[in-house]
């Protein structure tokens, strides 16, 4: 038999896989283009009754009349080197008209606002799950299950409004709209993040919690851990040590998956509390068909969620040794 | 089995509730499928997901009768009334254009249902059939589809949602089919794994065998199987759908106002957040409670359904086996047991004394006892067997000395369990905790799912250490590898930083062994611990832990199923049967002079011994469930000598010989039964009549079958793993070829490549002069019906899903053209001839035992009329009686039918007594080849001296000169094959050539061929090449040695 595969030989196999997969994106989203119907520029300009040289300007801007795999050849060698264009119709002067610094100032907010919603997520999710998994048909495991059923059914931003009436309405506890970035003050930033938060993780926690009560359950079935009874470990060793490790795996990749979920909850949630990220600016967008804008906050949250389910696959390789081998 | 009567046998009510009861295990592998009629009752039987489905059910007839229901338009405005609160006029208030919200809310719900299910069904239709092509052709189409697929799945579902729907306009009722995208891909990757699992399944590959041409195989077998948990996706995505659906439409992307929609509502109404909060709550909640009315229809579905899909994990049937012998079925009837009996004396001296233990197990109406009044002792330095089938309760009772039986579902009413002088069912935890691992250790059945898969051994051996002793982490460690180096793993320092996957069975069964005496225990249980293993492993284990346990003076208690096995390693053996001891004694007076009936049975039915021709011996029946306890003895209905008195009252358990062995039998007193010498008187002369001489059916000529091997971060293809190497074989008309070899030798790869199920890399196979290899499509097809195959797990090689007389009768439509009444005849008759009655014929397969679903399995083989019959392991999962009713049904049906096996086992005893021929393989080889009694007497290649030699006899009075030869290491690793002769490295009479030259066949003046330099460049023995043999070796052993 061979020897466990090495955890350093299963990352740079999958950073190769990656790669691929982020031309594959880049195409993708390059290829929005194409869903805009008739004369992309004429569309991209407003219809029928745009104004010509605004028409003409759009077009060269956005080389429509190469040929498309020479439109994406440009595009691509541009973003390459970090150019993601520049906005149809900001005027050149304002500092966002450029897409790649526009984006640069609000994908911290976005991923600020993702990342809090994951850890509250965990926070809520994981303890309320495993109390429930360890005693499954108890009263609290009862609760919780009701409790996250709610939570998986729940629109965040109906949640996100829930709270603003309750903590911002009518008891003044929190700031209902806006940002303060963190640099300025920490104590405001948290404020006002803290909603946008619980909105975001309460579902994804949901999920969390059946996820990892289920693979609590499927786990303390195993033969193994019949052996760790056996050879007499302490209770705390058999489930904090035998059944948690295993148990938290399957947990890792819905994590991973979770994460997306929540990077797409936030372009909504944004838009409820006034904050500034990649959702407000990408609404903008989409309303004024502003296309580099939406292709440059498309290809970033791709990436950025491949590289999330990168990190996931690597700690899940981390808890499973038999996958590296894979 | 039980649930099974014969027309007008049964008692209605008892069949009734027998087929809602699970059953026994019946099979060492688990016969526990849970008896489930029809999942519709199990889901209609669930108050949350029938909820669930009202209230969707509900909404969607309120969607499309909304103009019927509402109170008013969509759009009505009362100018009168802008932003009401509820009235009687608007029961639920009105928005800022005086709109009336019920209406609203009822007409919106026709949105965001219609854009669920159009977005849902158009990634079904885009999905379908992209997972089916991939999951069923593979190969190159399959890495395109699912590289694709990840593309998808990289970007946040909104987020893409969005984009799309942002770029071809806000109408949503254009973009619903592009936001279905969003779910193609997880519904590709869905379908296409369960297309993969449920075509691997054995039930698949039979259809296939049986000639079903792939669009049929998709329709009747795939696409049921992956229809449970695709619906269960569908409902799942249906709510998220709506979820997306209403954050678009609150994005303004969605539906544009006026429409009435609930995520456009949630919109509108957020505008007036502080004004009439109120206002968002109806939208939100329609939404909340419909999204999670889908959700629980999914959970009810997920319950209803997963049970029935027994068929397609092993795993998951084992531990149902276990939990089912354990939470035994509902009472039919009450049965009061006798007093304890008889105590013997030498309870002192004893390290364990179990005394009259009862076990019961939870079900719905009652605790039921699985296990009753066991009492046994062991003494320090000795070896007790615990013998019996599966459901005897043996296992049972070792996991209560353990206190390891599940705690809320089962108790221990009576008895109790000295250990040391401490009662052991009554101690606190901590105290047990304290003797668990450290005085008393177990291991267990199977060692690939005993060791927990995250942690190196090292780490499980040092944890138990640690666990015990008061040691640091090095010192724990250095015990760690010290202990794996004691059973004999080599280079233990370095593979104690392994994981268990990388290790084989057999090792990782020496793992376990190593951890188990990790803190020098008193007493070892060891439960079947080589029951999952090759017999040559098996040879190995047993060895190690006879010696592991003379060198510290261990007690040991070792649970098997199998004779041989006690005969080898137990001093003194309980046999249990139904959850009683029917027999206590020392084993070589359960040998030679068995005191209780059941005894002698098992002792008749084992192949190892039985006469060549002849029929085995067979216990009819089956094992009792616990439920279905008869009032007197509980053997006396499969019993030969029953009386009237054995069956009323209970049977005590008596002092039957002058030591104090114990039978619970009335007829201990009257009865002499049989002991192994009368029952296999040995043969003197040994026929060697070669009846290979008629046509040939099946000719099989250099058969190859290559596996590329990739490896690398560009998983390249950088070797080859030959499964199959150069293999020749003839099966004659009417005749029956034996094929033997270890696991991973490539016997079962060998018979899929007979059967065409895989493509030879090269060689031919003639079936009748017809070359198989080169046919293909229809052609082939149309051939199959010459040959059929019986799987070894008769679990997973019945469609779960099917009727019996649509499993046997499949075969019957498409080549006879029958349907209807005509074909369940066909079916009645076949299954009339493999020994089932036409009730069989509308039952599923989990209504069946393991012996009776290969029956079936059979009859479904049978009906295409073949000629070739393929049986790969048909009886290894079957227990020791079951396995005699199935051989000796395959004889039968060869001598009625003129039917040609090609049978096989890795049990040389088994393989012998059917066979004409027999065929030994190693690593893809033929190594010897030849007459069945010629092979098995007289072996030629030191690898079947071995095979033979590892097969436990069950005789006590082995000679002394006939020490077992334990061939040392594994198989090799098929990667890098030796050089030469492939079985030098571990062959005990290998000399220089073979490690360099490949050895030619040689072929005897008996008709056996061989691959061995010692025939053709050995030594000479005796003043005689060793090619000519010594006379056959004297009695008892019958299997032979090489000389």
């Amino acid at each position: 038999m061979t020897s466990g595969g090495s955890l350093f030989s299963f990352v740079a196999r999958r950073i190769l896989i990656t790669i691929p997969l982020l031309f594959i994106i880049s195409l993708a989203v390059f290829s929005l283009v194409l869903l805009l119907p008739g004369d992309p520029a004429l569309a991209l300009a407003g219809g029928l009754h745009a104004n010509a040289s605004t028409v003409l300007q759009i077009r060269r801007q956005l080389h429509l009349n190469e040929g498309f795999f020479a439109q994406y050849g440009l595009w691509l060698s541009h973003v390459l080197r970090g150019n993601l264009g520049h906005s149809l119709f900001s005027p050149a002067s304002v500092p966002s008209s450029n897409v790649a610094a526009g984006i640069r100032i609000r994908f911290p907010v976005t991923l600020s606002i993702a990342v809090g919603g994951m850890v509250m997520a965990l926070l809520i999710g994981l303890p309320t799950g495993i109390i429930a998994g360890l005693r499954p048909r108890s009263w609290a495991d009862r609760v919780v299950t009701a409790v996250s059923s709610l939570g998986v059914a729940m629109p965040d931003f109906w949640l996100a409004m829930l709270l603003v009436i309750l903590l911002a309405i009518h008891t003044h506890v929190l700031p209902p709209l806006g940002y303060t970035p963190f640099a300025t003050s920490p104590a405001s930033w948290f404020q006002h993040l803290l909603m946008p938060w619980l909105a975001l993780g309460f579902g994804a926690a949901a999920t969390v919690a059946r996820q990892i009560r289920g693979s609590l359950i499927d786990t303390l079935d195993q033969d193994y851990m019949r052996t760790a009874v056996a050879k007499g470990l302490r209770p705390r060793t058999i489930i904090f040590k035998h059944a948690l490790k295993n148990a938290v795996s399957p947990v890792v990749t819905v994590v991973g998956i979770q994460f997306g979920y929540l990077l797409g909850g936030t372009f909504i949630i944004e838009n409820i509390f006034s904050l500034p990220g990649l959702g407000t600016y990408m609404i903008q967008a989409i309303g004024t068909k502003d296309l580099p804008v939406v292709q440059g906050v498309a290809l970033l949250t791709a990436v950025a969620f491949v590289v999330v389910n990168l990190v996931v696959d690597v700690l899940y390789a981390y808890l499973n040794p038999k996958v590296r081998l894979v | 089995m039980s649930t099974l009567l014969p027309p007008g046998s049964g008692d209605p009510i008892v069949m009734s509730s027998a087929a809602m009861t699970p059953e026994p295990a019946s099979a060492p592998d688990g016969g526990g499928t849970e008896v489930v009629h029809s999942a519709l009752r199990r889901f209609t039987g669930d108050p949350l997901a029938m909820t669930g489905l009202v209230f969707i059910v509900g909404v969607i007839v309120m969607a499309i009768a909304a103009p019927l229901l509402a109170p008013d338009g969509p759009n009505v405005q009362d100018l009168l009334h802008l932003n009401a609160g509820p009235s009687g006029a608007h029961w639920l208030g009105t928005d800022d254009l005086g709109r009336d919200v019920l209406s609203r809310l009822i007409f919106g719900a026709r949105p965001p249902l219609r854009a669920a299910f159009q977005v849902v069904g158009g990634a079904l239709v885009l999905a379908l059939p992209l997972a089916l092509v991939a999951g069923f052709v593979r190969g190159w189409v399959d890495m395109i589809v699912m590289r694709a697929m990840d593309a998808l799945f990289s970007f946040p579902p909104l987020v893409l949602a969005l984009t799309v729907a942002a770029l071809l306009g806000p109408n949503l009722n254009d973009a619903s089919i592009a936001i279905a995208i969003v779910f193609v891909p997880s519904f590709v990757r869905l379908i296409r794994g369960e297309v993969i699992a449920v075509r691997e399944e054995n039930y698949v590959e039979a259809a296939r065998a049986t000639g079903v041409a792939p669009g049929r195989l998709i329709r009747t077998h795939i696409l049921p199987n992956v229809a449970s948990p695709l619906i269960i996706q569908v409902a799942l995505s249906l709510g998220y759908a709506i979820l997306i659906d209403a954050g678009l439409s609150f994005l303004g992307v969605g539906e544009q106002p006026p429409t009435a929609s609930w995520g456009l509502m949630l919109t509108e109404a957020y505008r007036f957040i502080f004004s009439s909060p109120l206002a968002l709550v109806f939208p939100g909640l329609a939404i909340l409670l419909t999204v999670l009315s889908l959700n629980l229809v999914a959970d009810g579905l997920r319950d209803a359904l997963g049970r029935e899909r027994f068929g397609l994990k092993a795993a998951r049937r084992r531990r149902g086996a276990r939990r089912t012998e354990a939470v035994a079925a509902r009472a039919t009837r009450a049965e009061r047991e006798a007093p304890p009996t008889s105590d013997h004396g030498s309870s002192t001296a004893e390290l364990l004394t179990v005394e009259h233990l009862r076990v019961e197990f939870a079900t719905r109406a009652r605790w039921l006892p699985v296990v009753e009044d066991v009492s046994f002792g062991v003494l320090p330095g000795r070896t007790l067997g615990l013998v019996g089938e599966s459901g005897s309760g043996k296992t049972v009772s070792a996991l209560a000395i353990m206190g390891l039986l599940p705690k809320r579902e089962s108790r221990i009413p009576e008895g109790a369990v000295h250990f040391s002088g401490i009662e052991l069912t009554r101690l606190n935890a901590e105290k047990m905790r304290q003797i668990r691992g450290n005085d008393i250790a177990m291991i267990f059945q199977e060692p690939m799912t005993s060791l927990n898969p995250a942690f190196t051994v090292g780490n499980q051996i040092a944890e138990q250490v640690r666990a015990h002793r008061d040691v640091g982490r090095a010192e724990a460690w250095a015990r760690a590898v010290d202990m794996l180096d004691q059973v004999g793993i080599p280079d233990p320092s370095r593979r104690a930083k392994d994981y268990p996957h990388a290790f084989s069975g057999g090792m990782r069964q020496r793992v376990m062994i190593a951890m188990a005496l990790s803190c020098e225990p008193k007493l070892l249980i060891a439960d079947e611990p080589t029951t999952a293993l090759d017999v040559t492993t098996q040879a190995q284990i047993l060895e190690l832990l006879s010696s592991l346990q003379s060198e510290r003076q261990m007690a040991m208690i070792f649970v098997t199923h199998d004779l041989g096995v006690i005969a080898d390693i137990a001093d003194d053996v309980v046999v249990m049967y139904a959850g009683q001891v029917v027999e206590r004694t020392e084993v070589a007076g359960l040998f030679d002079r068995p005191h209780h009936p059941y005894s002698e049975a098992l002792l008749a039915s084992m192949p190892q011994l039985a006469a060549p021709g002849s029929a085995l011996k067979v216990i009819a029946g089956q094992v009792p469930r616990p439920d279905e306890m008869v009032p007197g003895c509980r053997f006396g209905p499969r019993c030969d000598y029953a009386v009237d008195r054995c069956r009323t009252e209970p049977v005590a358990l008596e002092v039957v010989t002058p030591s104090g062995g114990l039978a619970r039998c009335v007829l201990h007193d009257q009865l002499t039964l049989k002991g192994m010498g009368e029952l296999h008187p040995s043969a003197d002369t040994v026929p060697v009549d070669d009846r290979s001489s008629t046509a040939s059916l099946l000719d099989v000529t250099g058969l190859r079958m290559d596996f590329p091997v990739r490896t690398g971060a560009l998983r390249r293809v950088t070797g080859t793993v030959r499964a199959v190497d150069g293999v020749d074989l003839r099966v004659p008309v009417g005749r029956t070829l034996g094929l033997v070899g270890e696991s991973g030798s490539g016997k079962s790869t060998l018979a899929r490549l007979i059967l065409r199920l895989v493509d030879p890399s090269d060689g031919s196979i003639l079936l009748d002069g017809t070359d198989v290899t080169r046919l293909g499509g229809r052609e082939l097809r149309h051939n199959r019906r010459s040959m059929q195959i019986v799987f070894q797990d008769p679990y997973s090689s019945l469609d779960p899903r099917m009727r019996v007389n649509d499993i046997v009768g499949e075969p019957l439509e498409i080549y006879d053209g029958l349907t209807g009444s005509a074909r369940d005849e066909r079916v009645a008759e076949l299954l009339d001839q493999v020994g089932l009655g036409r009730y069989a014929l509308y039952r599923r397969p989990h209504e069946f035992s393991g012996g009776q679903r290969q029956r079936i399995a059979i009859a479904r083989a049978l009906a295409p009329e073949p000629r070739l019959l393929v049986c790969d392991e048909p009886v290894s999962a079957l227990d020791v009686s079951t396995q005699s009713q199935v051989i000796n049904l395959l004889t039968d049906l060869q001598a009625r039918l003129g039917l040609a096996f090609l049978f096989i086992a890795h049990d040389l005893s088994v393989v012998r007594h059917i066979s004409d021929r027999i065929a030994v393989m190693y690593l893809g080889r033929i190594v010897e080849e030849g007459p069945a009694e010629d092979v098995y007497l007289r072996p030629r290649h030191p690898y079947t001296e071995a095979l033979l030699s590892a097969i436990p006899v069950p005789d006590v009075h082995r000679p002394a000169g006939l020490e077992r030869i334990v061939l040392a290491g594994e198989v090799a690793n098929p990667l890098e094959p030796p050089t030469g002769c492939s079985f030098h490295p571990r062959c005990p009479y290998a000399m220089d050539i073979c490690s360099s030259v490949e050895p030619q066949p040689f072929v005897t003046s008996t008709g056996t061929t061989v691959r061995c330099h010692l025939h053709t460049s050995g030594p000479v023995l005796d003043g005689r090449p060793v090619t000519t043999l010594a006379p056959p070796t004297s009695k008892a052993t019958a299997a032979g040695r090489l000389t």
